[in-house]
């Protein structure tokens, strides 16, 4: 394949001096799901509104396989969008929704007569054939969000965008309708774009995540590299549930730091000697009852019991707290002092700046 | 501007929540009721009398015999037929031509960008609040030297330019969310699309009150005509009865039976529409 489905280089979305979007440079490729994640404000949304054709790019091109789509109008762009809200026509049924965008075309290449049988396959492809007669207002949000789908999908375009579309439910609801998603994509076989602000959606859809704060790229990769690798301390921060333990330390020279008391090994370069560093460490990362190497001891301030885990709150001196996780078969008595071993790789070292040493 | 949020208990509900407040409301509302329909049958029975048992003292309410010679004076021998027919008219072609291009305004103002968008509408706010009567020689001279004096145009044309109607759709497009219309862009709606298929169809209840509104003020407007118009063929209901005064003695059955007779057709309009008014709930309308 030689173009990428969408790409967007050196893009840039200012609203007067501020910056909602910065000098981004992205590539999707046919039948990829790529997500963008991010905290709210970030300026997701507003990249699929340029890639819409709903907000103007300040500044770069957008083109959608392969063409420039800057100064094309919304409707030319072969692009399908579902809404946060769904956007569906409340005076129009689920029928007239899903078939608007086959009849609203001036050229449209589908027929009048071919109408019916497409809305009818879209709706089969989203379970919603029983529903086609109802408004929307009659429906649950979970059908409203499949009117969306089939409405985006009926089409046929070469890409779709997808802004939160499953913020609105519930959580059971949520995690069949992940399932079901990306199956759809992989049905469809078009290049995807995923907006969402919740760290699980974006680890368990994507094939590739890029990661957004205030506007600029933090990191781009699969979702295993984003969670070993974070590239900065705000998306070690942001990816990985629950957060990631951020520790002052200085570092011993060599790939060696000292968190407090501790000296832990890592698998960065920490030089020069003395340097300020922030350790990362993840809860979930902690290992129990091993003794010897890179091993931070304290003792327990607070437990809490969450069924499967316990996490733990240590004090492991000069004033530092870290949070750890124990499954219930590492459950040893109620200690009340402990040491956790974390793995040279699992130790997470950031520079002053924040980036990933 | 008219919210459709769906409230709490209507306050018509929670008047009635108790005895007291029942009967509260019912004097009120009895008293209004009087204070509001006695001219009305004061014209009525003045309607029914002729010369001589008009100025009878006590009047009595009801004749004691029914004189129909106003009305059929009336008919006979004034343009009362022709001028309720140029009222109905003027105030028809003013009230479609105003819903079309004042919907037009308000989908600019509301859904499209463009520079200057915001004091192009602060402007057309100002301009409301520009009296009738400030304008009336001014138009009068526009008017005349377009040679548009004595003709339905001139009656037409001035009362388009009434910002108010726009204003009124904006705000009720403007709440709409704006991401159905990007959603019909994105199917591939035009903008012309967007407003016949999308906006105008949500905004329903705004149209009919906007049209109502439109067409009781032309159909109560007077100054203007007055000044517009001077045919007796030509003129609207409000200017053609006071004309009936024009002579040394008043007829005042005459006046009234055309008073009583001009207020049916805006009787049956809102009487047709009035669900549009009363209904508690205008969302009802809006989801639909
Ligand atoms: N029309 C506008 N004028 C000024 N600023 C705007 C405008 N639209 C968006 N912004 C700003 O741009 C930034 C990015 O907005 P955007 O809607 O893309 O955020 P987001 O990442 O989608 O957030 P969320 O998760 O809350 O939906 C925000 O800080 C927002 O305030
Ligand atoms: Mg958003």
């Amino acid at each position: 394949m030689a173009t990428s489905a969408i790409s967007f280089r050196a893009v840039r979305k200012s609203y007067g001096d501020f910056h909602a979007v910065e000098k981004l440079d992205l590539e999707v490729k046919t039948g990829e799901f790529l997500v963008l994640l991010g905290p709210s404000g970030c300026g997701k949304s507003t990249i699929l509104k340029m890639l819409a054709g709903i907000e103007a790019p300040s500044a770069g091109e957008i083109k959608v396989d392969g063409r420039l789509v800057n100064y094309t109008l919304p409707r030319d762009r072969n692009v399908a969008m579902v809404f946060q809200n769904y956007a569906l026509y409340p005076h129009m049924t689920v029928f007239e929704n899903v078939a608007y965008p086959l009849k609203s075309r001036r050229n449209s290449r589908v027929s009048r007569s071919e109408v019916p049988r497409l809305v009818k396959q879209a709706a089969e492809i989203v379970e919603i054939s029983d529903q086609l007669g109802k408004h929307p207002e009659a429906l649950s949000g979970g059908q409203r969000q499949r009117v969306a789908l089939a409405r985006a999908i009926v089409r046929n375009p070469a890409v779709f965008l997808m802004d939160e579309p499953l913020s609105n439910l519930d959580a059971q609801l949520r995690n069949t309708m992940r399932q079901q998603l990306i199956a759809l994509h992989r049905r469809m076989g078009k290049a995807t774009i995923y907006v969402t602000h919740d760290q699980l959606e974006a680890m368990t859809m994507a094939d590739r995540i890029v990661v957004l704060n205030a506007g600029t790229v933090q990191q781009e990769g699969t979702p295993e590299e984003v969670f070993r690798k974070p590239a900065n301390q705000f998306v070690a921060g942001f990816v990985g549930h629950p957060r990631m333990n951020f520790l002052e330390a200085r570092s011993l020279g060599g790939s060696a730091v000292k968190i407090g008391d501790h000296a832990m090994e890592t698998t960065a370069s920490t030089a020069p000697p003395e340097a300020r560093l922030t350790v990362g460490l993840r809860p979930s990362d902690a290992r129990f009852h091993h003794g010897g190497e890179n091993v931070i001891s304290g003792h327990v301030l607070r437990s809490e019991f969450t069924g499967p885990d316990i996490f733990l709150t240590l004090d492991i001196g000069s004033g530092l707290k870290i949070e750890v996780r124990q499954t219930n078969d590492q459950r040893s008595s109620s200690e009340e002092a402990l040491s956790v071993a974390f793995q040279p790789d699992d130790v997470h070292v950031f520079d002053k700046r924040g980036n990933r040493m | 501007m008219p919210h459709f949020r769906r409230g709490a208990s209507s306050p018509v509900e929670s008047l009635k929540s108790t005895p007291t407040m029942l009967l509260v409301s019912y004097v009120l509302l009895c008293f209004a009721a009087i204070v509001s329909i006695t001219p009305f049958l004061y014209i009525l029975s003045t309607s029914l009398k002729d010369t001589n048992s008009l100025f009878s003292y006590p009047p009595d309410w009801i004749p004691e015999q029914l004189f129909w010679g106003n009305y059929a004076k009336l008919f006979e021998q004034t343009s009362f037929v022709r001028w309720t027919l140029n009222t109905l008219g003027v105030g028809i072609a003013i009230t479609g031509l105003k819903l079309v291009m004042d919907s037009m305004a308000a989908f600019a103002l509301a859904k499209l960008r463009f520079r200057g968008k915001a004091l192009l509408t602060t402007f057309l706010l100002l301009l409301v609040a520009v009296p009738i009567a400030a304008l009336v020689v001014p138009l009068f001279f526009v008017v005349r030297s377009m040679g548009l004096l004595n003709t339905y145009w001139a009656l037409i044309l001035p009362a388009l330019a009434n910002p108010l109607g726009i204003l009124m759709l904006r705000s009720f497009m403007v709440s709409l969310p704006e991401d159905l219309d990007h959603s019909a862009r994105l199917d591939g709606a035009s903008e012309w699309k967007v407003l016949t298929q999308i906006v105008l169809p949500l905004i329903k209840p705004g149209l009919v009150v906007h049209a109502i509104f439109t067409f009781m003020l032309q159909y109560t407007s007077f100054l203007w005509p007055l000044v517009a118009v001077q045919s007796d063929h030509m003129q609207v209901l409000t200017v053609g009865i006071s004309s009936l005064k024009s002579n040394f003695v008043v007829d005042w059955g005459l006046i009234s039976a055309a008073s009583l007779l001009a207020t049916i057709p805006i009787t049956v309009l809102f009487l047709a529409l009035q669900r549009f008014f009363l209904s508690q709930n205008l969302s009802a309308a809006l989801k639909h």
